[in-house]
């Protein structure tokens, strides 16, 4: 019977696949490891230095040239392992270069994820801002209502004062004429 | 019950997502509930300018009212006021300046919304960034269901999209994560919302072996369907590709479906076959190794849940989070954040046919469960339903 739990070689690394339960996270974190930790690639040289070192012929080369060239290269062929053997330091600059190409890769990889986790926190701090701006809005709002019931509070208050004014001057007034009547009735 | 579906363009030659969308949620629930469609007479995205007539017509069974464009949209003059709106501080009316500009600028549909809104008992809006969803649900904001089809635009962040989002009855959505990012902006979790999402149709019959033998096209190939264009990710697709074909020297294809409105670099493993009716289509869906999705901005990827339909795996753009919801929800595909995500990826995929061959059947199982047609219908209906009772 078949083990459902393989392991799928993928060069030289390895993911482990449940295939009973197929989990595309786990398959994801498994695949960023092997991304993230990732060599970088062989330079691929070849053997042949002549293939190495020769310009790509371009289309539009003249017979003349490729002529020329062709007969450059068999007058060389014998000087190739030399070639070769001068072209060895320059591969291992190449590899070192790389190499330190892959760290900087690495720590570019390191500021984009900081970066990717600043966006989200800002992302964050833009939905506070706009949360607490409509807060503000709706307390802006507040304010102008009560403002206007403040306002409306005081006409009332004004009218009422008025009323009591004209109130007291009646009052005034009836008092005036019961002493007026009383006077009269008296005499 | 009737319902009045309200879209920015409806038409059999329409391919737009959300259009498309429209004609199939309406010719689907036709079959349950009398239903007509209020559009423009446009048929162009970037300009509006009207195409059809005015007036009423019938499509595949659904009855069609056309209300004529105003005036068409200037596509330089709503690209400088989207910018400065964009980059710079600006006013609300600066923003419904914009909303003007980008149309469909339709005012007798508005207006036949306004006189006529309360012969419908619901009125679904679809697409809520355009003229015609925010004037119409300010209309009948008591009837109005949104459907809103987002993607994280820019423009969504505007101040006129978030007092929408509090407005409408009910909400329609395409994803799980379209209505995390609605809600966060609007803090409408009062709002009754579904997740829904759209039904796809798939042929009775299609073979790998017709396609191949009509386009030439030998040995393995994944395959990528939609608008070739920038805003889908198309350029980081052809560079990841051919550095993917240079690095691994693998033998593997890339077939390419779809009108382009960018240049298709020149590459012998790079076919592009242009726009394909339906049934070509999905032959070549059949053949595919997987579907690759690359788009940066999906409300709800159409194509993907094709792919998954015909049991076919799917590698997409992880800076996409409704993609990468979706792969994680239905365990159906993988996603890449960059190159090498994307090797890594494509590499196993390419590699392991076992694995090829289960996500294939989790993104079946996955369509079943929620995308055939009996689920989308049955949800809709019972939004519609819940309404009601809570009249």
């Amino acid at each position: 019977m078949d083990n459902p739990k393989q392991t799928e070689k993928q060069g030289v690394e390895a993911i482990t696949i449940d295939y009973d339960r197929v989990d595309v996270a786990e398959i994801m974190d498994q695949i960023k490891k092997i991304s993230a930790s990732a060599p970088p690639e062989e330079a691929n040289f070849s053997n042949d230095v002549s293939s190495s070192f020769a310009p790509a012929a371009s289309p539009g080369a003249s017979g003349i040239k490729d002529k020329i060239r062709a007969w450059m290269t068999s007058l060389i062929r014998p000087f190739f392992p030399l070639i070769r053997f001068i072209g060895l330091p320059l591969h291992q600059d190449i590899r070192a270069t790389q190499e330190s190409l892959h760290e900087t890769n690495k720590r570019l990889d390191k500021l984009t994820e900081m970066f990717f986790r600043l966006e989200e926190k800002l992302d964050r701090a833009d939905r506070d801002l706009n949360t607490s701006m409509e807060y503000i809005r709706l307390l802006h709002n507040l304010d102008h209502n009560l403002v206007v019931e403040l306002t409306k509070l005081k006409i009332e208050a004004d009218t009422l004062k008025g009323k009591f004014r004209i109130l007291e001057k009646d009052q005034d007034q009836l008092q005036r004429r019961e002493r007026t009547l009383e006077d009269k009735m008296i005499q | 019950m009737t319902v009045a579906f309200v879209v920015q363009r409806y038409g059999l030659e329409i391919n737009g997502g959300a259009e498309l969308h429209c004609r199939w949620v309406a010719e689907h629930m036709l079959r349950h509930i009398p239903l007509e469609v209020l559009t423009s007479c446009a048929l162009d995205y970037i300009t509006w300018r009207n195409h059809y007539p005015e007036g009423e017509e019938i499509i595949n069974g659904v009855r069609v009212r056309r209300f004529p464009v105003s005036r068409p949209r200037v596509p330089e003059k709503f690209g400088r006021i989207q910018n400065r709106i964009l980059e710079h501080e600006h006013r609300e009316k600066d923003e419904l300046a914009w909303l003007e500009e980008e149309g469909p600028t339709s005012h007798k549909l508005i207006h036949f919304l306004r006189k006529n809104g309360g012969a419908y008992d619901y009125v679904i809006f679809f697409s809520y960034r355009y003229y015609h969803s925010y004037w119409g649900i300010r209309s009948i904001p008591e009837k109005s269901i949104l459907v809103p089809t987002a993607e994280h635009d820019p423009v969504i962040h505007l101040k006129i999209f978030k007092d929408l989002f509090r407005m409408p009855r009910a909400f329609v959505y395409n994803s799980e994560e379209e209505r995390a990012m609605i809600q966060g902006l609007s803090q409408n979790q009062n709002i009754p919302g579904l997740v829904v999402g759209v039904g796809t149709e798939v042929p009775s019959s299609f073979t790998a072996e017709r396609f191949r033998r009509k386009h030439g096209i030998a040995g393995p190939y994944i395959i990528y369907i939609g608008r070739i264009d920038e805003n889908k990710g198309c350029p980081q697709l052809f560079d990841f590709f051919l550095r993917f074909k240079r690095e691994t020297r693998s033998e593997v294809k890339l077939v390419l479906i779809g009108n382009t409105v960018l240049r298709v670099p020149s590459h012998p493993d790079l076919c592009h076959l242009g726009f394909l009716p339906e049934e070509d289509k999905f032959d070549a869906l059949s053949g595919a190794e997987l579907l690759i999705m690359p788009s940066f901005y999906e409300s709800l990827s159409m194509v993907v849940l094709e792919a998954w339909a015909l049991g076919r795996p799917v590698l997409a753009n992880a800076k996409c989070d409704v993609l990468k919801g979706q792969c994680r929800r239905s365990n159906g595909g993988l996603y890449y954040e960059n190159y090498g995500e994307f090797r890594e990826a494509l590499t196993l995929l390419l590699e392991t046919p076992r694995l090829r061959a289960a996500l294939g059947e989790n993104g079946l199982r996955y369509y079943q469960t929620h995308y055939t047609w009996d689920i989308v219908e049955g949800k809709y209906l019972a939004i519609l339903n819940q309404l009601g009772a809570d009249r």
